[in-house]
């Protein structure tokens, strides 16, 4: 292990729980990334502070499923059922880690979801989150939870969606920041664990020369064995990013966060449907 | 006139090498037909060719008389000149699958089918998934998911974003959607709502429920646009699976157009593909993938069965009709069965796993069935008429028969049955059927009785010498010479016990050439010769006697005694028959009479210790008619007689014993000696008219081996019903002595003959005045007898005496 990889030790990682598929996804993904990191995962359970509230509120009503029928909401009630699926996700948490003799452990914490997940988040790694909750429609879209750790989790953060996986081929943008490094170092470890090459795509304008970035990428990749294919994107926007995605038949997408404006992520996450890693 | 001893000649019919044109059987042709059985041929010709219900054969006959070979080769002819019946199939049929169809087919269709069949699913496997997988069918699809989802999107966000304008939000609760006031996107606290003035949360309350009633009826239209988007779906499905399926089956149609029912199959074939689509739609499985412990592979390939074709009745390499011999009729044979698969630890079975039984495969020709096998088999026999009358093969398992289990199984369709069935069995089993089965009488209406002797003829010899000819080609024997053929009739007239006739129990001839065969290879011969033939006889005698040689040393040790010298008073040679399975010899048995005043009746031991059968009784009762009528007629017959077999530690039956009982009788009464070098052999009847026995050859063989054992002497003989005369085929040995003079055989007709014979002295006719004449055996009967009733009435006159005498002294004794 170079000092760079040393530097990406990933050794905690965090996965929101809150038993939709979508997290379920987000549990398989942090069991075999801790299982080829040597990780331990912590799962985490939020009680919607919301939900709580809006419980407690005189005229709280709820159109359930499947036969759209009003009932009453109350907080003793709201409380059991979040109680219900907090035991839920342990459960998934406990089979999935134990099967793979990973170290575990779970936590229930109440709030409003996206504060807490990120106040969870500092304490760890890598999160992993899957793209939505349960979202009202159904939809490609990413959920506001998942767009917010997206952003401002100052850690790695993976958003997967339901019946997708890490998977080869890895595909890494570069643009030869020190930022873009970092994602490169973990795109790289990623195309080792799937075993199949490593997509490298380059913004039409890079922040360094053409031969700066040869250089850099040389020495990022040097003695290391593994298939490397470049693909110059046509501009440097999420836009090309997405279609260079689509080209290269994307397994997984490792992004540094610098690389895109703020406001664009949650575009290139409703873009792609593989797992996106997005790193510092 | 005494009796006098036949010529040698007349103890053995010979058979005339000369008249044969050949020199060795090569030379002779096969013979086409069965000879000496022209009633049963008849019988068949007409079973066969009458089509009529129930006109069903019953072969009958001893075994080994050929009627299986005459009845295949008659059927097999005829067969083949006959159509080739239909192929019969079994399919699933998709409306019922516990009541599978039958298809029938013109002969060779049904494998086509089953093979068109299998093609045509295999295609539709790859054909399916392909179309499925092209970007046609998924743009299409994608499009009215995307449709649906537009609409269902469309209808929340429409109510979010009025929501939104009233600061409330929706919310996904862990089992359905609500609304809830916000503020700066988050839910206003249950506290916070509280501080809002009455007419503001009054507002927000009929906000709410006004939102949440457009909820609801959002939710009522998203669920109708989901199903109507289903059905679209499954529409889609259904032109898809329709592309693939619709040419294929066009095409099999034309190539059926004439199978009515097979245009129907593939009708349904191709609406149970399209409704079960996605069965085809999945591809190959991973490795070790399962449901429930199934393989997937196993699981998918399990769906497929229903489109199979069990091709029951195959005549794709038939010429002619069938003809099927079943050798084991077990219920299941004939009728046929449904097999089960153990499938997770039920047993199950579907249309494939009906098996044809014997009648399936004889459907449309003929079946031949040992009537004995057939009824040793449980229920097979009821089974096989309920076929026969209902004219239908329904195939059901013998438990579902009996109504024994009420489980679910299959029902297929009866299969319409045209078939002779040829029973063959002995003639016993046959008179016990029609005694004791109405149906049988009912079913089986041709009887085909197999003669198991035909008349010795010049014509016949001539026949029987092709016959020769025929099984020695079967059998793959060397040819037998004409001295050899000869020898071989001989041996037939002596099974058949009768010189006027030839045997037509094949099997035992086939053994008699295979084994004269046996012998001609043994000496190194390549032609059979007469001396073969009768090695092969004395071998098969000498394997089998033991018992006859046992019993010849105990008379010659003097362990049984017999004397074959002298004279004797009350005392003759009687003839018995000992028969082991195929093999039965005569041995000399040794009776006595004892006569003394009594009350008329002749005392049977044998019968007083029941070990004479009834008919040996009934011929000792008939010596008392001949006794009263010929010489008690006017006075009581005041005697009292016991006969006995001496040494005779088993059984007795039959009455050919009668004659020498009633000789022997005679002597004690006339207290004549009777000539123990001869033996005697018939029955007699109240006239004293002797008649013929059975077994003849082989008595008057014990008599000689007797005779041979303790001394031929020149006089000892055997004297034997006249009418037997036709039935002697004696063996050479016998005829050899009889030539030289030292062994004779008398035949006699009437007792008188007989006594005159044993005794030497004249039997003696009554006069003119009914007197036997002096000295005769019958006046010294008839005087005996006389003696006896005077004896009998001077006692019975001294008892009356003494009894009124004692009378008397009784009364005085009153007085």
């Amino acid at each position: 292990m170079d000092e760079q990889e040393e530097d990406l030790k990933i050794r905690r990682i965090l996965v929101a729980l809150d038993a939709s598929r979508h997290s379920l996804a987000a549990l398989r993904a942090a069991a075999e990334l801790a299982d080829s990191l040597e990780a331990e995962v912590f799962g985490v359970f939020v009680e919607d502070v919301n939900l709580l509230h809006a419980a407690g509120l005189p005229m709280a009503r709820e159109l359930r499923f499947p036969f759209a029928r009003h009932a009453q909401m109350t907080p003793q009630r709201m409380k059991r059922q979040l109680r219900a699926q907090a035991l839920q996700a342990r459960r998934a948490l406990s089979s999935i880690c134990e099967t793979r003799g990973i170290e575990w452990a779970f936590e229930v914490v109440r709030g409003r979801v996206s504060s807490s997940l990120l106040e969870e988040a500092a304490k760890a790694d890598l999160l992993c989150i899957g793209r939505a909750s349960r979202p009202v429609v159904q939809g490609p879209k990413t959920g506001s939870t998942a767009r917010a750790a997206a952003v401002r989790a100052q850690r790695v953060v993976l958003v997967i969606s339901q019946g997708t996986r890490i998977q080869a081929p890895v595909v890494v943008t570069y643009d030869g920041s020190p930022e873009a490094d970092q994602a490169l170092l973990l795109a790289r470890r990623l195309t080792v664990e799937t075993g199949g090459f490593l997509s490298i795509l380059v913004p039409a304008e890079p922040s360094i020369s053409p031969e700066e970035l040869q250089d850099r990428l040389a020495d990022n990749l040097e003695g290391k064995d593994i298939v490397v294919r470049y693909r110059e994107l046509a501009g440097s926007g999420v836009m090309s990013i997405i279609r260079g995605v689509q080209m290269e038949g994307c397994g997984t997408l490792v992004v540094s966060r610098a690389s895109l404006p703020q406001d664009e992520i949650g575009k290139l996450l409703d873009g792609v449907t593989c797992p996106v890693l997005l790193t510092g | 006139m005494t009796r006098q001893p036949l010529e040698a000649d007349q103890l053995r019919r010979a058979c005339d090498s000369a008249q044969f044109g050949f020199d060795t059987t090569e030379e002779l042709e096969d013979l086409s037909e069965v000879i000496g059985q022209e009633r049963a041929v008849s019988a068949v010709r007409f079973g066969i060719g009458i089509q009529r219900d129930g006109y069903n054969l019953f072969a009958l006959g001893p075994s080994g008389t050929g009627k299986r070979t005459t009845i295949s080769q008659f059927l097999e002819r005829r067969a083949s000149e006959e159509p080739i019946p239909p192929d019969w199939c079994y399919v699933n049929n998709f409306e019922d699958n516990q009541k599978p169809n039958a298809l029938r087919l013109p002969p060779g269709k049904g494998i086509e089918l089953r093979k068109d069949m299998e093609q045509l699913i295999e295609e539709l496997r790859t054909a399916i998934p392909a179309l499925f997988e092209s970007e046609d069918y998924q743009t299409r699809k994608q499009e009215l998911q995307e449709e649906f989802q537009e609409k269902q999107e469309a209808a929340l966000n429409d109510i979010q974003e009025r929501a939104k304008k009233r600061d409330i939000a929706l919310i996904r609760t862990p089992v359905g959607l609500a609304f809830a006031p916000v503020e700066e996107g988050e839910v206003v606290s249950p506290d916070e709502f509280q501080k809002l003035s009455e007419e503001k949360r009054e507002a927000v309350k009929e906000d709410i429920a006004e939102l949440q009633e457009d909820l609801q009826e959002a939710m009522r239209q998203a669920r109708q646009w989901e199903r109507k988007t289903r059905e679209r779906m499954k529409e889609l499905d259904r032109e898809v699976a329709m592309l693939a399926v619709g040419h294929r089956i066009e095409e099999l149609r034309e190539t059926y157009a004439d199978v009515e029912r097979v245009v129907e199959y593939l009708e349904a074939v191709k609406d149970d593909v399209i409704d079960n689509v996605d069965d085809f739609r999945r591809g190959g499985s991973e490795d070790g993938e399962s449901i429930l412990g199934i393989p997937m592979e196993r699981a998918r390939e399990a769906t497929f069965r229903r489109y199979k074709v069990n091709v029951i009745v195959d005549h794709s390499e038939s010429e002619g009709a069938p003809v099927i011999y079943e050798e084991h009729p077990t219920y299941n044979n004939l009728i046929g069965r449904i097999e089960h698969i153990a499938q997770m630890g039920a047993l199950v079975t579907d249309f494939n796993l009906i098996r044809p039984g014997a009648l399936h495969d004889a459907n449309g020709g003929y079946l031949l069935i040992d009537a004995r096998e057939l009824l040793l088999q449980p229920y097979a026999w009821e089974g096989l008429k309920r076929v026969l009358r209902a004219q239908e093969v329904r195939t059901e398992s013998l438990s579902q028969a009996l109504s024994l289990v009420s489980t679910v199984s299959l029902e297929p369709d009866p299969i319409p049955l045209s078939v002779k069935v040829v029973l063959i069995g002995e003639r016993l089993l046959y008179y016990l059927l029609n005694q004791y089965d109405p149906d049988f009488s009912e079913l089986f209406k041709v009887e085909a009785d197999f003669s198991d002797e035909m008349p010795r003829t010049g014509d016949n010899d001539q026949l029987y010498a092709r016959l020769i000819a025929t099984i020695g080609r079967r059998e793959e024997l060397r040819p037998f010479d004409r001295d050899a053929v000869a020898r071989v009739i001989e041996r037939s007239s002596r099974i058949a016990g009768d010189n006027r006739k030839l045997s037509t129990h094949l099997l035992s001839i086939a053994d008699l050439l295979e084994e004269a065969d046996y012998w001609a290879g043994d000496e190194g011969r390549d032609i059979v010769t007469a001396e073969d033939v009768q090695k092969s006889i004395n071998k098969k005698i000498e394997r089998a006697d033991r018992l006859r040689e046992r019993t010849q040393e105990h008379i010659e040790r003097g362990m049984i005694l017999i004397d074959t010298t002298g004279e004797k008073t009350g005392q003759v040679n009687g003839l018995s028959i000992i028969a082991l399975g195929d093999y039965a010899f005569g041995r000399p048995n040794r009776i006595t009479a004892r006569t003394r005043l009594g009350k008329g009746n002749v005392v049977d031991i044998e019968r007083e210790v029941e070990l004479g059968g009834p008919i040996h009784s009934k011929g000792v009762l008939i010596l008392s008619g001949f006794l009263s009528a010929r010489y008690a007629s006017e006075y009581p017959l005041s005697l009292s007689a016991s006969l006995v077999f001496e040494q005779s530690y088993a059984g007795v039956e039959g009455d050919s014993a009668s004659l020498g009982e009633l000789c022997v009788l005679l002597s004690a009464l006339a207290d004549i000696p009777i000539k123990q070098s001869l033996a005697v052999t018939g029955s007699v009847n109240q006239h004293g008219e002797v008649q013929p026995i059975g077994g003849v050859n082989e008595k008057i063989e014990g008599f000689f081996d007797a005779c041979r054992a303790k001394g031929l002497t020149g006089t000892q003989g055997v004297l034997i019903p006249e009418v037997n005369v036709e039935h002697l085929m004696l063996r050479s040995h016998v005829i050899e002595t009889a030539n030289r003079g030292q062994f004779h055989v008398y035949p006699v007709a009437t007792v008188d003959e007989a006594i005159e014979l044993l005794t030497g002295v004249p039997a003696g006719e009554r006069d003119e005045e009914g007197r036997f004449p002096e000295g005769s055996v019958n006046y010294l009967v008839e005087e005996r007898l006389i003696e006896l009733a005077q004896k009998h009435r001077d006692f019975a006159d001294g008892m009356e005496e003494g009894s009124s005498e004692r009378e008397e002294e009784s009364s005085g004794t009153e007085e």
